[in-house]
């Protein structure tokens, strides 16, 4: 294959989507992590149960409903786990967090091996974002540009309600001393279950954008999980922009990692992992 | 005491421990409405962990503490700070990725108890503390540690608590820093707020208030007040590094 600027403007491009992907899916991780101090391994989970959802509501209505549906019943689904399990393990300790999120983990696979069976579950992109645009000999999928597009959009509103509002600033207040939060008269516990709600809506969103252009299988919440982890160590726990900026670096190695040495593709992520945690351990973005 | 004073808190017998190892044995103290009480002790002898117990941080096991003859023993911290109770630590905890005004703006609380006049606003807290409008959209943890206590003041004015739990507010500052921070608490004295002060620092402290109690290995070991505690040397002596 010859490489060229409209080859590596294209691969880029669709490495920009799904890094856009891998941003949505970790910055609930992130801040989760960030605010409450819970390592939620059964974020992947909630992603693949989400990806299950979208299949089922886009198949009886439509995709563009899924939408706006899916994340609607995910933060529902967020709401039940955090104020009925995560709750109780806050003070826990990481061990107990882990066990919880682990016994989600199954309990969510055999959910979704019981209602759905095991077939991959393909989604199709919607009409109107079918093909591609040819722009300066540049192949670019609609559907990528949809997504950047989309997910720029959810990245500035929750950038602008992290920086500019009341809310926001409780919720950094929180990710860098909690306690002294609490100590204000603020009751974090409700900025808990909004946090966590709003990380599993934002997992959700990244799991029904995801569904035209990938294939849901058993065992996809294993993959989303190491990624989202590896975003959250580059950019730095808490940090939503850190997310942003390591979701792409990641999506972007990826997709040129598979033109130069396509075997050693999926390394280059690691080698970026142990680079930061070596030189930068607390992620290029951290709050500290 | 006459009828007109009245107490705003009252700590009963408290015993707190950090997991097993026992902390306070049996702190008993009262804060009259519109008093700073001063807190003297060495490093170690437990008062923050005084201060911890009446906010709720590190709540008591033993005992009773009393906010407006109301018992608070066993609130949770944020629900003491909605009483009326705001703690300045020691640790200058300001939030150090948010800006001064931010810090300043999330604290904001209103308080039914106070007047018209005595309600804390960004500008009234301007003008106690200047240096912090300068610096209202600095990232708090670039600011200098003798800003940083004064936000932390600040912040917890904001919330316009009845009662200020301020936690060696002096240390590690320099004298002229530590001259400024005096002046602006006795300005809050001037204003009626009621102030439980703990210190190292006994100069600091014997200008600022008029009762003291001073605490060792976790008890009062004695209350009085200052004039006393100055006649009385063989006290200041095995208690306080004077």
């Amino acid at each position: 294959m010859e490489i060229n600027a409209s080859l590596l403007a294209s691969l880029v491009i669709s490495g920009m989507a799904r890094g856009m992907i891998y941003f949505l899916l970790s910055c609930g991780l992130t801040i989760i992590f960030g605010v409450m101090g819970v390592v939620n391994f059964a974020h992947g989970a909630f992603y693949m149960l989400a990806f299950y959802i979208t299949f089922t509501v886009a198949n009886a209505i439509g995709f563009w409903s899924s939408l706006i549906i899916v994340p609607l019943v995910m933060i529902l689904v967020g709401a039940v786990a955090e104020r009925g399990l995560f709750q109780r393990v806050y003070k826990s300790g990481h061990v107990f967090q882990l066990l919880l999120s682990v016994g989600i983990i199954h309990v969510i696979s055999d959910l979704v091996r019981l209602l759905w069976g095991l077939d991959p579950k393909n989604g199709s992109i919607p009409n109107l974002l079918m093909g591609c645009f040819d722009m300066f000999g540049m192949v670019i999928s609609k559907y990528s540009i949809f997504i950047i597009g989309i997910s720029s959009v959810i990245a500035v509103v929750l950038i602008t309600i992290l920086y500019k509002s009341k809310i926001g600033s409780i919720i950094r207040a929180c990710v860098y001393d909690e306690e002294m939060t609490r100590g204000l008269g603020i009751n974090v516990s409700g900025v808990f279950s909004l946090v966590f709600m709003a990380g599993i809506g934002m997992a959700a969103v990244a799991a029904t954008i995801a569904y035209p252009m990938t294939s849901g299988t058993l065992g996809m919440d294993a993959q989303m999980i190491i990624i989202a982890f590896c975003v959250t160590i580059i950019g730095g726990v808490g940090s939503i922009g850190g997310a942003l900026v390591a979701g792409l670096v990641i999506a972007i190695v990826e997709s040129l990692g598979i033109l130069v040495l396509p075997q050693y593709a999926d390394t280059f992520i690691y080698v970026i992992v142990v680079a930061v945690l070596f030189f930068r351990p607390q992620g290029l973005f951290s709050i500290e | 005491m006459t009828d007109s004073t009245k107490q705003i808190l009252r700590v009963q017998g408290i015993h707190t421990y950090y997991g097993l190892s026992h902390i306070l044995f049996g702190i008993s103290l009262d804060i009259n409405e519109g008093e700073v009480l001063c807190l003297l002790g060495r490093n170690g002898a437990g008062k923050t962990t005084t201060m911890r117990s009446i906010a709720g941080f590190s709540p008591a096991q033993e005992g009773m503490i009393y906010f407006y003859g109301e018992d608070i023993t066993a609130l949770s911290a944020n629900k003491i700070a909605k009483k009326g109770i705001i703690t300045a630590f020691a640790e200058k905890r300001v939030f150090g990725n948010l800006t001064v005004k931010e810090n300043l703006e999330i604290a904001r609380r209103d308080n039914p108890r106070k007047k018209e006049h005595g309600i804390w606003t960004l500008n009234k807290v301007y003008e106690l503390f200047p240096v912090l409008e300068g610096y209202a959209k600095k990232w708090a943890k670039n600011l200098s540690g003798g800003e940083q206590q004064m936000l932390c003041i600040a912040r917890a004015l904001m919330s316009n608590p009845d009662l200020l739990l301020l936690d060696e507010p002096t240390i590690g500052l320099a004298p002229v820093v530590v001259d400024d921070i005096a002046r602006q608490i006795r300005k809050l004295q001037e204003e009626g707020m009621s102030i439980l002060l703990a210190e190292q620092n006994f100069l600091f402290a014997s200008e600022l208030g008029i009762r003291c109690m001073i605490i060792d290995t976790g008890e009062i070991k004695y209350e009085g007040t200052f004039e006393e505690l100055k006649a009385n040397e063989s006290i200041m002596k095995k208690y306080l590094t004077v």
